[in-house]
């Protein structure tokens, strides 16, 4: 039997949006942990034990994060920005980012050669989109 | 009667005096070229006197270059003498008594006194008349280099309709040169054969009646070149008289580019002005049809919410209340979106009371202000041209902000002034709220964009874009800038019309 993934970061603004997505995941039992972040700036707490997160509660480092781009304040692609330069022991193995809508072209050349994003998917998350990220990432778990 | 010898002393006294008053000069020499007799003329036209002359040679009055190759020639004159007449077409040259040459015209008789062959020199001063003929070559060589060098086309014909003058630009943008053209007629030529009717009969008509409706000003219309080619000219024609001839001159200008321009540029105009009606009403219709759906949702969440009311299941009334939240949030950010693509629907231009506008603003926001115990300074404003509605929304939207956007436990304190540029009116709204990070100057503009979580501030993220619109709706501008101190500092332009008075 393959193992789950020790913790799932989606990073999202929307209150019902999270709510769905944790439910989702916790429904197909595929990570030991899922951890809901409102902001990039909470993220970037969360991921660097510091702010909210800096009082020694456990948070396990995710193996993967699911990023919104469309966020009040610090969007998606200024958390990347602030993520790329953070020690790769603070990093997850694979970003997802999330898209309420299709990516502009411009937008899509600069996200490709961005190394810090391994992919994107269209909201609202499905099981076989998550199915898949597992099987193309996660080969030995789950 | 008088004896023949009385006769002869009478018509001696006569030519004496044709001699003394001749209005030319005259000089007699003999055949080795000395002077024997000097009239007054030609004392004034040389500087000597006669007695100064008489017995020199005549080669004294010649240029001192000329003066060798007049000796030779004087030889072969009296060789063969023979009356000469003036105006031979030869430049010649004559010397005063200062040393400076001058241009003469010379005619040549001659009579024998006894053995000797007498020449007599009629002499003609003829600088004043060199020298207009010099102005005359050079405005001529002017003229000449003007028309040359023109960049229209200049094409003049005669009353018959005939080319008589054909430039080089004439040449490049018609493909015939001058030699080709001269004398040939405009309407069998560059005249499109649509119009060559119109202009036979216009150049009569001109002629009979004095009338050219398209005389003297700028016309637009079309020409052939040498291959047949119809394209567009700007030209204007002149009627022009010369001594007793007339003629008209056209200067003509080549405008296939700029029309080629112009149409792309109407073209481009047209395009963008459908592309935004289609966007308004894209907008307009989009969110006015999305609202439909939208109370049905909401009205049957409505029913959901009323049927579990009370009901343990927690979930259930989660799930409602996301539904209701969300389809709450559509419905506003549809309304917002529909509100947006109505702004400056109405485009009447009208003077707009600032100052009144103010007033209302405070008044709609009474409620806001007083919970916030905010504190409010406006300086007189001005009474712009603009659009009301507008200029309204503009103002609550940058105040119930500085409201909205207040530091925790803080009285806001919010200031209006304007600045009265020369082309434009700058407003600025200032507050001592929370701030914006400079990195969001620009993104807050942007409709629907937030910089805050909806647990933090509520909102849509449209005001702003709002402003943006309507700033620009009055030719204006919107942005943030620091000013010293803590808060926020918005500037909005609003361009000045002649109707604007002072605050």
């Amino acid at each position: 039997m393959k193992q789950k993934l020790s913790c799932i970061l989606f990073i999202d603004d929307d209150e019902p949006t999270n709510f769905l997505n944790k439910l989702l995941v916790e429904e197909m039992s595929c990570a030991h942990h899922v951890q809901i972040v409102h902001s990039g700036q909470e993220a970037l707490d969360y991921l660097t034990s510091s702010g909210p997160f800096s009082n020694g509660s456990t948070h396990p480092r995710p193996d993967l994060i699911f990023l919104d781009i469309n966020m009040p304040g610090m969007d998606g692609w200024e958390f990347l920005e602030h993520y790329k330069k953070l020690p790769s022991n603070q990093k997850a193995n694979i970003v997802m980012v999330m898209l309420t809508t299709s990516l502009n072209p411009d937008d899509e050349k600069a996200a490709r050669k961005n190394v810090d994003i391994s992919g994107f998917e269209n909201k609202p998350l499905q099981p076989v989109v998550i199915e898949k990220i597992l099987e193309q990432f996660f080969p030995q778990e789950c | 009667m008088k004896v023949p010898n009385d006769l002869l002393i009478e018509n001696e006294k006569a030519f004496k005096a044709l001699f003394e008053h001749a209005t030319i000069s005259i000089l007699v020499a003999d055949e080795n070229g000395h002077i024997n007799l000097v009239n007054p003329n030609a004392e004034k036209l040389f500087g000597y006197t006669k007695e100064e002359l008489t017995g020199e040679p005549i080669e004294l009055l010649i240029p001192e270059q000329l003066r060798d190759a007049h000796q030779q020639y004087r030889h072969l004159y009296f060789k063969a003498p023979k009356a000469r007449p003036m105006g031979l077409g030869k430049d010649l040259y004559a010397r005063h008594k200062n040393g400076r040459s001058f241009p003469v015209e010379i005619s040549l008789g001659y009579y024998k006194m006894g053995a000797k062959k007498m020449a007599v020199a009629f002499i003609t001063d003829v600088s004043e008349r060199k020298k207009a003929e010099e102005v005359l070559r050079s405005s001529e060589e002017t003229t000449r280099l003007i028309i040359n060098s023109a960049l229209d086309a200049i094409v003049c014909i005669d009353t018959n309709g005939c080319i008589t003058v054909w430039n080089p630009q004439a040449e490049k943008i018609f493909g015939w040169n001058e030699e080709e053209m001269k004398g040939r007629r405009l309407s069998e030529t560059i005249i499109p054969y649509q119009y060559r009717e119109q202009h036979e009969n216009g150049l009569q008509r001109y002629l009979q009646t004095g009338n050219g409706q398209v005389l003297n000003k700028l016309i637009e219309i079309t020409a052939l070149n040498r291959s047949g080619k119809e394209f567009p000219v700007e030209l204007t024609i002149i009627p022009m008289r010369q001594k007793d001839t007339n003629f008209f001159c056209a200067f003509i200008r080549d405008i296939t580019e700029r029309k080629e321009a112009e149409e792309k540029q109407n073209q481009y105009a047209e395009d963008l002005k459908q592309k935004n009606i289609e966007l308004e009403q894209f907008a307009y219709v989009a969110s006015h049809d999305l609202q439909e759906p939208l109370r049905t949702v909401s009205g049957f969440v409505e029913l959901l919410k009323r049927q579990y009311k009370g009901e343990g299941d927690e979930n259930v009334a989660k799930y409602i209340n996301y539904i209701a939240d969300a389809s709450d949030r559509m419905r506003r950010l549809v309304q917002d979106l529909l509100d947006y693509s109505r702004l400056g629907r109405q485009r009447t231009l009208e003077p707009v009371d600032c100052n009144q506008v103010m007033q209302e603003v405070l008044t709609d926001l009474t409620i806001a202000i007083q919970e916030s115990a905010a504190i409010i300074h406006v300086q007189p404003l001005p009474v712009i041209n603009g659009y009301p509605t507008e200029i309204k929304q503009l103002f609550q939207n940058l105040i119930s902000n500085s409201l909205k956007f207040r530091k925790p436990g803080v009285p806001p304190v919010i200031t209006v002034s304007v600045n009265q540029k020369t082309d434009y009116w700058q407003f600025s709204i200032s507050d001592n709220g929370i701030g914006i990070e400079e990195k969001y100057w620009n993104r807050i503009f942007v409709i629907f964009q937030r910089l805050h979580t909806k647990n933090e501030y509520e909102g849509t993220g449209i005001g702003l874009a709002h402003c943006k619109k309507i700033a620009e709706l009055h030719n204006g501008k919107i942005w943030v800038d620091l000013l010293p101190g803590e808060g926020t500092t918005f500037f909005v332009t609003i361009k000045k019309r002649s109707l604007d008075q002072g605050k």
